[in-house]
């Protein structure tokens, strides 16, 4: 028995090492990058220890820039990506819940009309889909950022997916309970789809946290609903850009997803548990 | 009968409605509009106040264009390279990434979150710092190899070898992807009930045959998916371009008669057209890249399908 | 599954009061964000949409200011576009037509522009003597257009670049002073190239480029390569001169070994290993001067060496233009005037150190405080126009695949260029 156990220990700590050295490896990029902002101007690229003194000096200059109103900034791209992730991920569900347990006129073809814009690249909706938002006067506004990227077809066929192994037999029960449409989808489809719903949650707030080209286009340079992407765009200039500053102007605006993730990992984490249980 | 599927319909539709619009107006609209564009020209004279008033109708010529252009046909097989190297790379590492933590471990989530935060990373920032360690002479890739005795990166580097520049920056994006796969093959994993696995044991199943009898029919949606979802994220693939390479080189290959991009995919060639204005050919190119596509997503809907 | 149920529950009051908390901090934030501006219509506004930098951006808010103190009644608003993607951003909106009354444009992007109807021709609101200007700068804005010879937009800044180099290393090889033909810089160069710790790979490097077209000008320009012939159908680029430049260049690489293969993706950059002291040699501009001082490198500032043709650069820089919508043409273009004025110019110059695009305001400056910008004035006066075709960009991204076949060597000089001159004809400046 003893070995039993003995041997269990050793695999552990074996696959330990191995996915503590994996991880170094996936998050070399991220620490390079911390390492790069903490550099001296022009030593970006190099392997050396010349740091700036002090040693966040490098930050201090992103924060303080008079340009680069981090606060406004980044409370415009918190209610840009969070607006638009919550829609996203409820609008998704919604579309989902019917593409998976429903059946009426038309699905195939919505189906694969959905699949083939998830497939022409996103740089041609462009200029179209800025055409239509000038058209419904959203230019500077948060409607106009968040609305054009919510019908996220990624994020419905994932939900689709899900959804699909959820048992019939407990929509039915509900429904002989008297339980109406809206009610199932929110007592049921929901609660047990939370681990996929908080994915979609933070693709889209990852993509909405990052979109610089659109929400550049859809701002006049003196709109007061620029974001932090926008901002940090200033850091590139025309002839030559600072890495040691865009590295550390970069850390900025990935930290506070970074905790947001943190925080959302261990509700989705519960969430694939609560899954779990089945009939 | 008949009524309650009228009913059930008119449910479905009011649940799909929000997502319907948005979709119809913001998504399906511009696609035809890009196949009406893909049927026009955007000349250097077109009025850029007007452009789509003033731009010139020339039927199929953008296409026939296409058809003979050399570099559309190497950013094509560039683009099928790039999905091989990474599609099946980005899969079994977020599978085995997925099993692994399956466990009940020491830190398991801290390793959760540490292998999913690189796809928080922008995808710009992460290329730039993969540039920095591929770097040649200096580069952490190429120090670290040469004090062992290898010399291969020590004078082109890694991005300029037109060998080992899009290996290198598939590997790159391997590493920031893996952990997206890692997160739905851990839910999907868990949702797998432990008498499926305690039954195979009975029969006396060791580890390996449990992941190929039990695990990996059970994951296979996810691996369709994540297959799907790569193929579309090659055709689009251009940030990591821009960031990596110097406009899609090193140029050092020839095809059909030119010299070609060793890195430059369909997804740069399309921005690069685009970026000129050359709105119709960008649309023709966009409408080509859709139907191979759609054609590759039936393959694959296909195959995984009868394969049970 | 009465389990269930009670989880289920659980979970949905969370949920509930999340959704909520998140809905109330929204709209207090929707709605407090969206105040309607109000304007005075009796004040004649004017947008200008700027790529600066912040001290440059600071410098023209300053200017606009001393503008409207002259001119009542007048509001300039300068308003910051970031420099990457702001042609794309103005694209867009010129085809939703909310463009600004000002723009400043890479040089580049001007023909396009000119040849769209959507600038104004500046000279029917006053006069400009384009004797004024860098000639360099001032030239990219005249343009023939049917049948006649206009001026399309005011240079607000120019640029080229010219030789930096490592006083320290240089003092070190034992060089006294920077080379002054292509001759003496390869000497020179070879001096430079030094195997350190001797494992028979240089570890610091005489000279280290760029090699998209653009920084490859100034071999071009003093090899006295021509690119495109008098009537704009050919193109002249494989010429005796062509193939002298491309070769020298190539040699630099493979021959003399001196380069470093900064042109190379993923190669550290010539700024970079500049700073560092890996590179004894570079080519830049005004723009480096301030960071290099900074990092505390020894370096001197000198022309171009001279070739057959004798100095010469580049021509790099942006202009200031009048979008076919402005509101009020006439109060733009005085206030371009005044921008690109003598006075304007030397403050402009002095508190920046970059180069005044006014020949005039050489005498209101004093250099003492940039003495750099003296040799970069000299410098620039010597530089040549870029090839006037329709899309530049086009132009770069034809050539670029071509310069590096030939100097990785997977192409001979007179092959790549033979190739080149040929696709320029086709693709370039085949009218589109």
């Amino acid at each position: 028995m003893s070995i039993e156990i003995l041997k269990r220990k050793l695999r552990n700590s074996l696959v330990f090492t191995a996915l503590l050295i994996g991880a170094f490896f996936m998050l070399f990029p991220f620490l390079w990058m911390l390492f790069v902002a903490l550099k001296k101007s022009g030593h970006g690229f190099l392997l050396d220890f010349e740091f700036v003194k002090p040693i966040y000096a490098n930050f201090l200059e992103v924060w303080k820039n008079s340009s680069f109103p981090f606060s406004k900034f980044f409370l415009n791209s918190l209610i840009v990506a969070g607006g638009g992730a919550f829609l996203t991920a409820l609008f998704c569900s919604m579309g989902g819940y019917v593409f998976a347990k429903k059946k009426f006129w038309l699905k195939n073809i919505i189906f694969w009309l959905m699949l083939a814009t998830l497939m022409i690249p996103g740089m041609m909706y462009m200029v179209p889909q800025f055409a239509i938002v000038t058209q419904l006067g959203w230019i500077n506004t948060y409607k106009g950022m968040i609305i054009p990227h919510v019908a996220n077809v990624f994020g419905l066929f994932l939900l689709r997916q899900h959804m699909e192994t959820i048992p019939d037999a407990l929509l039915d029960s509900a429904k002989i309970d008297g339980a109406s449409e809206w009610q199932i989808f929110k007592t049921i489809i929901i609660p047990l789809s939370m681990p996929v719903i908080t994915t979609v949650f933070l693709l889209s707030f990852l993509f909405q946290w990052t979109n610089f080209l659109w929400q550049l286009v859809v701002n006049t340079p003196d709109s007061t609903k620029l974001t932090l992407p926008v901002g940090l765009a200033l850091f590139r200039g025309q002839y030559s850009t600072e890495w040691t500053k865009l590295m550390s102007a970069s850390a900025f605006s990935i930290i506070p997803i970074a905790v947001l993730f943190l925080i959302a990992q261990k509700f989705f984490i519960e969430g694939l548990t609560a899954g779990a249980v089945k009939e | 009968m008949i009524k309650g599927k009228v009913k059930e319909n008119i449910n479905s539709y009011i649940f799909l409605l929000p997502f319907l619009i948005i979709f119809l107006i913001f998504l399906l609209l511009p696609v035809f509009y890009s196949f009406y564009l893909s049927l026009h020209k955007v000349s250097y004279s077109t009025d850029l106040y007007n452009i789509f008033s003033d731009m010139k109708f020339v039927g199929f010529k953008n296409y026939v264009e296409l058809m003979k252009d050399s570099h559309f046909w190497w950013s094509l097989i560039v683009t099928f390279y790039y999905a091989i190297l990474t599609i099946p790379a980005t899969i079994f590492l977020g599978l085995i990434l997925a099993i692994l933590l399956n466990n009940k471990l020491f830190g398991v989530s801290f390793f959760r979150s540490a292998y999913f935060l690189p796809n928080v990373l922008d995808i710009l920032v992460v290329g730039i710092i993969w540039t920095f360690i591929y770097s040649p002479h200096y580069g952490i890739l190429s120090r670290t190899l040469s004090a062992i005795g290898i010399e291969t990166f020590s004078k082109e580097g890694v991005l300029a070898n037109a060998r080992t520049a899009l290996p290198g920056i598939a590997l790159a994006m391997v590493l920031r992807g893996a952990g997206f796969g890692m997160i739905l093959f851990l839910a999907a994993i868990q949702n797998i009930p432990k008498s499926i696995y305690e039954a195979a044991e009975i029969d006396g199943a060791g580890a390996w045959q449990k992941l190929w009898y039990v695990t990996i029919p059970l994951v296979k949606p996810i691996i369709l998916f994540l297959v799907i979802t790569g193929t579309i994220a090659s055709l689009n693939a251009f940030t990591e371009i821009y960031a990596m390479t110097q406009n899609g080189g090193p140029f050092t290959v020839t095809f059909m008669g030119e010299i070609q991009g060793a890195t430059k995919l369909s997804g740069y060639y399309l921005f690069e057209n685009w970026q000129q204005m050359r709105y119709g050919y960008a649309a023709a190119i966009s409408y080509v890249l859709l139907i191979i596509t759609l054609i590759f997503s039936l393959v694959y809907a296909r195959v995984l399908r009868s394969k049970k | 599954m009465k389990k269930l149920r009670s989880k289920i529950r659980g979970q949905k009051s969370e949920i509930k009061i999340s959704i909520l908390i998140f809905f109330v901090v929204l709209f207090a934030f929707v709605s407090c964000g969206e105040k309607t501006q109000t304007t005075q219509s009796s004040v004649k506004k004017i947008v200008l949409w700027e790529t600066y930098g912040n001290e440059e951006h600071d410098e023209i808010v300053k200017i606009a200011d001393d503008f409207m103190k002259e001119n009542p009644g007048v509001l300039i608003d300068i308003q910051r576009v970031p420099w990457g993607g702001h042609e794309s951003k103005l694209m867009t909106a010129m085809i939703t037509h909310t463009a600004p009354d000002i723009a400043r444009v890479d040089v580049a992007f001007l023909p396009r522009l000119v040849k769209s109807n959507s600038v104004l021709e500046l000279t029917r609101f006053g006069e400009i003597n384009p004797e004024n200007f860098v000639k360099a700068a001032i030239e990219s804005n005249i343009f023939e257009k049917d049948g006649k010879t206009g001026i399309y937009g005011l240079p607000d800044q120019t640029t080229g670049v010219a030789l930096f180099y490592n006083k320290t290393l240089f003092q070190k090889a034992g060089i006294k002073k920077p080379p002054k033909t292509w001759d003496e810089f390869v000497k020179v160069a070879k001096k430079l190239t030094v195997d350190k710790n001797s494992d028979g790979k240089p570890d610091q490097f005489g000279f280290a480029m760029n090699a998209s077209l653009w920084w490859l000008f100034p071999f071009f320009n003093t090899f006295g390569v021509k690119f495109i012939s008098q009537d704009g159908k050919k193109c002249l680029l494989n010429s005796p001169q062509g193939y002298n430049a491309l070769q020298f260049i190539v040699d630099l690489y493979h021959k003399y070994k001196v380069e470093a293969g900064a042109w190379q993706s993923g190669a550290i950059d010539p700024d970079t290993g500049f700073i560092n002291g890996i590179y004894a040699m570079i080519f830049t501009g005004p723009w480096n001067v301030k960071k290099f001082k900074e990092s505390g490198i020894n370096f001197g500032i000198s022309l171009i060496p001279a070739g057959p043709n004798g100095t010469s650069t580049n021509v790099g820089g942006t202009n200031m233009v009048i979008m076919r919508m402005a509101k009020h043409p006439e109060i733009c273009f005085k206030f371009l005037k005044y921008l690109t004025s003598p006075q304007v110019q030397a403050m402009w110059c002095e508190d920046l150190g970059q180069i005044p695009v006014n020949l005039k305001a050489e005498k209101y400056i004093d250099f003492s405080k940039h003495p750099e910008i003296k040799i970069f004035f000299e410098q620039m006066k010597t530089a040549i126009a870029r090839p006037k075709v329709t899309s530049y960009q086009k132009l770069e991204i034809t050539v670029n695949p071509y310069l590096y076949a030939a100097l990785s060597g997977k192409m001979s000089v007179k092959e790549a260029l033979d190739t080149v001159a040929r696709k320029i004809e086709e693709e370039v400046l085949k009218e589109e």
